[in-house]
């Protein structure tokens, strides 16, 4: 069986565990792939307190997926979209230099084991303490795009089954004016930059103040971040 | 309040061949903004070989009787895009197929004619409604190859959601795409009800007579099942 086949009968086998523990599922996989369990140690972020990475994988040197979790348990999957549109040449070595936080120590740990490919998971207790970081990763091979394609899709099959098992809540997220929630929507199907000026027919000037307003708003640290805890908390659904 | 989804089968099309020649239009729109390789385009329709006499299909309408929304429901026990335009990614895994169970295609909304803030809402309705015939007609579920993001709004309600075929990376939005089978129970339609807020029967369906009751007076996958038997 291949790597892919071994990921796709582990997620049909798990959909039918009445009492699976996503997390722990996920990573008996990717540890019994092979992968090595690097660490598991309580770690805070001294920079950013309130917005942790849930998992990121690293294939290689040029390439960096986040799927980011921020404090109301928000699952944001930036993915290769964010990489194509920013068009940053990730290298290690900014990523070493780019990253602050948890994000930083960990590459850096991991850049000591030489480790080209890797999985770091997050857990976290729902009331916020302790931060637990554990990292699965794989020094030995180089994954394939396929394989990596697959990764991509186990981790986000169950952190999105972990995540829906905390009911969402709307209390601490402020309400958008109906023109914030158009630009939320246009920018839930892909609109931006100038095209979601023209669509809506607003100036760079403008559209920028209710870019800024909306992720205050949301507590977002940009506008995917922003629609993903607007669909999330059904806001694109009035 | 949502507008009522209108199901339309083999036994009601008569009702609605206006609504299916605007729907393979707005299809069509649809495609070419996801810049989606599919056939027919040029021609200004989306139609395929799937849409057939079995087919079922879900259709939202605004007042104007313009489809802002739609789906479509093919037997898996028949030719489906999983076993044929998508067999490619789905060769790890035997693809599920009973009587029971139906694949889910097309999810379209056409942003021309919603307000940008239904155009999600429109997808959780049809979802919705792909639920509620499930259910009141005792399907196992539905396999779908479908987009990561609606892949993960489908597993928060339909927790037994899993990939079966390799995923994707479609390079014109560079979004993946993975094939998937979505059982759908009570429970599933309870979650998804609870999600996008929808209180009561989301899904209609009409007859030269009225409005017939989906499950009790109706039931669209044996109306599909005749017209099989009767072509062969």
């Amino acid at each position: 069986m291949s790597f892919s086949e071994r990921a796709l009968a582990h997620m049909a086998s798990a959909s039918l565990d009445p009492n699976l523990a996503p997390i722990e599922s996920l990573k008996s996989f990717l540890l019994s792939e092979g992968f090595t369990d690097f660490m598991a140690r309580e770690m805070r972020n001294p920079f950013d307190p309130d917005f942790h990475t849930a998992l990121e994988i690293y294939n290689g040197p040029n390439e960096l997926r986040q799927i980011y979790m921020d404090r109301r348990d928000v699952l944001f999957d930036i993915g290769m979209k964010q990489c194509r549109r920013t068009t940053i040449p990730l290298t290690w070595k900014s990523l070493r230099d780019g990253a602050t936080g948890p994000s930083r120590e960990i590459i850096e740990y991991l850049a000591d084991f030489g480790m080209r490919n890797g999985v770091v998971l997050i857990h976290r207790e729902i009331n916020r303490e302790p931060i637990f970081v554990s990292v699965v990763g794989d020094v030995v091979n180089e994954l394939s795009q396929d394989d990596l394609l697959m990764v991509q899709v186990i981790c986000s099959h169950f952190l999105g089954l972990w995540l829906a098992d905390y009911p969402a809540s709307i209390d601490d997220v402020k309400e958008l004016s109906r023109r914030e929630l158009e630009i939320l929507a246009a920018s839930s199907i892909g609109l931006n930059g100038k095209s979601l000026e023209d669509h809506l027919n607003i100036s760079s000037h403008t559209m920028r103040a209710h870019l800024r307003s909306i992720r205050q708003k949301l507590g977002a640290n940009s506008m995917p971040h922003a629609v993903n805890i607007g669909m999330r908390y059904g806001l694109l659904d009035s | 309040m949502h507008p009522p989804i209108e199901i339309i089968d083999r036994q009601n099309i008569c009702l609605y061949q206006d609504v299916l020649e605007d729907l393979w239009r707005m299809r069509c729109r649809v495609a070419k903004r996801f810049n989606w390789s599919i056939p027919y385009l040029a021609e200004g329709l989306d139609k395929d070989e799937f849409d057939r006499d079995d087919t079922i299909y879900l259709v939202i309408l605004n007042d104007d009787r313009r489809v802002v929304g739609c789906s479509r429901l093919i037997p898996s026990i028949e030719p489906h895009l999983l076993d044929t335009v998508f067999g490619d990614y789905c060769d790890l895994k035997p693809i599920p197929r009973s009587k029971n169970i139906w694949e889910f295609s097309r999810m379209f909304v056409d942003r021309d004619y919603v307000n940008l803030v239904s155009v999600v809402k429109s997808c959780y309705l049809l979802m919705s409604g792909v639920a509620e015939l499930s259910v009141a007609h005792g399907l196992d579920g539905v396999t779908w190859y479908t987009s990561m993001p609606n892949y993960q709004a489908a597993l928060a309600c339909w927790r037994q959601t899993f990939p079966i075929g390799r995923p994707a990376l479609h390079k014109p939005d560079n979004v993946i795409y993975v094939p998937a089978f979505s059982p759908i129970d009570s429970d599933g339609l309870v979650r998804i009800k609870e999600r996008a807020r929808h209180e009561g029967p989301v899904t209609q369906y009409i007859h030269r007579d009225g409005v017939r009751s989906l499950g009790e007076e109706v039931n669209v996958f044996e109306n599909a099942k005749e017209v099989r038997h009767n072509a062969a």
